[in-house]
């Protein structure tokens, strides 16, 4: 069966796919079956992932099988996400659902795809050099990410990198950049014609909205790329820019603190991260305007 | 007094001036190490390939000639004194293992 773009595919179509046998959805390196009868889940498909190819038939192999779907309360509706027909989250309100579908997904790759070693971090690329940002939430690492994609650096992923043990290149497996709060007005001036998501509303992360990922993230997304620089950004608000050398023992410790799965990769993987980290540049980097933060990044890249 | 890193459990990696640390495979954990701990663990580590044995020797001994081959110089008592701690205390992690005559 040949894959067709879900900007392809008739919205009652995807709809209906969705709603009944459910939609096969490459996210690379992923194949993804979801199934959902909530009109903002299949909304922020139609969106978000315009650019993927997809099947609405049956028979093709996922790594995945999710669906989101209502729970009846009288009170207030909720919504729930299954994998496999695990429940692995309590519910949440049913205006999450799209970011439901999201974090859902973020969960699958950190509980079962322990080819890599898995990290918290964003991760981009120009010209073949990869910047690892890992950073807690808070610190404007997706708004920086978010900034650094319209640049026109490559997203491999806003939320984890996919290290291989073996040969310490990164794999690519871009979705769409989760905006929380004020960074999504700020996106929206910087990104006029960015395509957004459906907003979730007084989520445990306040207000959040996902953002399409590039045309070029997605076309590229099954090249490898090489780690250069670790960078720990910190959005401070009215704080100079500054760049400042971090010592790699203490981003090792933060690095192996931030992987998913570190005790499933022993000494291997110990070794493998401890290989990027003296490869790498280490920076901490502190700012509180994007264009001097874009600007700093030029300049490490150039 | 023969002490050795404990290569059968742990790994090491650092940078000088960037300090260090310890991978331990029991439990998966890292552990961070100053840079003077570093320094000796590498020491330590890369000895036991590289140095005559010291088993003859006494605790203070053995803590001098490593202190001595760290500074590169004879040792003060209060250098001799420091690494006789940081091997005591790396002991008792298991990072070390001692063996003597």
């Amino acid at each position: 069966m040949t894959p067709r773009l879900v900007q392809a595919v008739l919205p009652d179509a995807l709809s209906a796919a969705l709603c009944s046998s459910g939609l096969y959805l490459r996210m690379d390196p992923f194949v993804v079956h979801v199934r959902s009868a909530i009109p903002i889940v299949a909304d922020g498909i139609k969106r978000l992932y315009a650019g993927h190819a997809c099947w609405t038939e049956g028979g093709q192999f996922a790594d995945f099988h999710v669906s989101v779907r209502r729970k009846w309360r009288p009170s207030r509706p909720l919504c729930l996400f299954e994998m496999d027909g695990q429940q692995p989250f309590t519910p949440l309100a049913y205006g999450e659902a799209y970011a439901f579908l999201e974090w859902g997904l973020n969960w699958c790759i950190t509980s079962y795809c322990h080819n890599w070693i898995t990290l918290h971090a964003a991760v981009l690329e120009r010209d073949g050099r990869a910047v690892i940002l890992p950073a807690p939430p808070g610190s404007g690492k997706s708004t920086l990410c978010a900034a650094l994609m319209l640049d026109g650096w490559r997203l491999l992923s806003d939320e984890m990198a996919l290290l291989d043990p073996r040969t310490g290149l990164l794999t690519a497996s871009p979705r769409p950049i989760s905006l929380k709060n004020a960074s999504i007005d700020i996106m929206r001036r910087r990104a006029p014609s960015a395509v957004m998501g459906p907003v979730a509303l007084d989520t445990m992360k306040g207000t959040v909205c996902h953002m399409q990922v590039s045309a070029d993230s997605t076309a590229r997304a099954r090249e490898l790329a090489t780690p250069a620089w670790i960078i720990f950004p910190r959005y401070v608000a009215g704080a100079p820019l500054t760049l400042s050398a971090r010592a790699k023992a203490d981003a090792l410790l933060h690095l192996h603190r931030n992987s998913f799965n570190h005790h499933v990769h022993g000494r291997q993987g110990f070794e493998t991260l401890a290989d990027v980290v003296e490869r790498c540049d280490v920076y901490d980097l502190h700012y509180s305007d994007l264009d001097e933060a874009l600007a700093c990044f030029d300049r490490l890249s150039a | 007094m023969q002490y050795a890193f404990n290569s059968s459990r742990f790994a090491l990696r650092g940078w000088i001036g960037h300090g260090g640390v310890v991978y331990d495979d029991a439990d998966s954990a890292l552990y961070e190490v100053s840079e003077s701990a570093f320094q000796l663990l590498s020491l330590l580590k890369d000895r036991v390939n590289h140095s005559p044995d010291q088993s003859g020797q006494t605790t203070a001994q053995t803590a001098a000639h490593l202190a001595g081959l760290l500074i590169g110089e004879t040792p003060e008592d209060t250098d001799i004194a420091l690494v006789s701690s940081v091997l005591d205390d790396l002991r008792t992690m298991g990072v070390v293992t001692c063996r003597s005559a």
